[in-house]
């Protein structure tokens, strides 16, 4: 079964657009969804400072879903990260990296869809819900 | 004469005027209707109904009862710009 790691991109629009393909991951029985704690602590964040109180409740509901790994932020990590992505982006790819997952799942075209980022996650793959579906 | 200005909710009103009259206003505070002390200019205390307080605290200790957010974690996150999120969204579309 694969695993995938849901980045921020991903578990907000999942908890903002509830018909979207993010969404429909959640509705999938042959993958596991995984997220950090660093994934759920900005989605919150974030969550809580732009959307409104009922995303909030979509968002604690989302997360029975997901498989939350016992992994935090390592600054050497995300230093290497940061050579290949964008800084503000370097702490997720830097988690997605070293978790135990097969592919990243990402909204974030522009930064994480880069020939640089692929090199750098292999074997590991980066893909959108999207991509997720036909598979 | 001071300067009072209420609205629908709120009345604002200097420290310095209210206080040889807290026990009227502290009878005027019902419900969501609350005062708003300045000192200076500023807005520096409220005098709120004791019952919408306590509701206050109730309501926001249970939407903070449960919550992932770590202070440990935080200086790693970052805030989405709106650009983004709809930037997302696009993608996201099926």
């Amino acid at each position: 079964m694969r695993r995938l790691f849901l980045d921020s991109s991903v578990l907000f629009t999942a908890v903002n657009s509830p018909t979207g393909g993010a969404a429909k991951l959640f509705t999938l029985s042959n993958i596991r969804l995984i997220v950090s704690p660093l994934v759920l602590s900005e989605v919150e964040r974030n969550v809580r400072n732009k959307l409104e109180s009922y995303h909030l409740d979509r968002f604690f509901l989302l997360t029975k879903a997901l498989i939350i790994i016992d992994q935090f932020p390592d600054v050497a990590r995300i230093h290497a990260a940061g050579r290949v992505i964008h800084s503000k982006d370097a702490a997720i790819l830097a988690e997605a990296k070293f978790a135990a997952c097969d592919i990243l799942v990402s909204l974030d075209r522009k930064h994480f869809f880069t020939k640089e980022v692929r090199a750098f996650l292999k074997p590991k793959r980066v893909m959108t819900p999207k991509e997720i579906f036909v598979l | 004469m001071y300067t009072l200005i209420k609205s629908e909710y709120m009345t604002i009103l200097p420290i310095t005027k209210a206080r040889s009259k807290l026990g009227d206003l502290a009878d005027q505070v019902q419900g969501s209707d609350y005062i708003i002390l300045t000192k200076g200019g500023s807005p520096k205390a409220a005098l709120v109904d004791i019952d919408y307080l306590n509701r206050l605290q109730k309501d926001l200790s249970k939407l903070y009862k449960q919550t992932f957010i770590a202070s440990g974690l935080l200086p790693f996150t970052r805030q989405f710009s709106d650009e983004e999120i709809a930037a997302w969204e696009a993608e996201d579309a099926v």
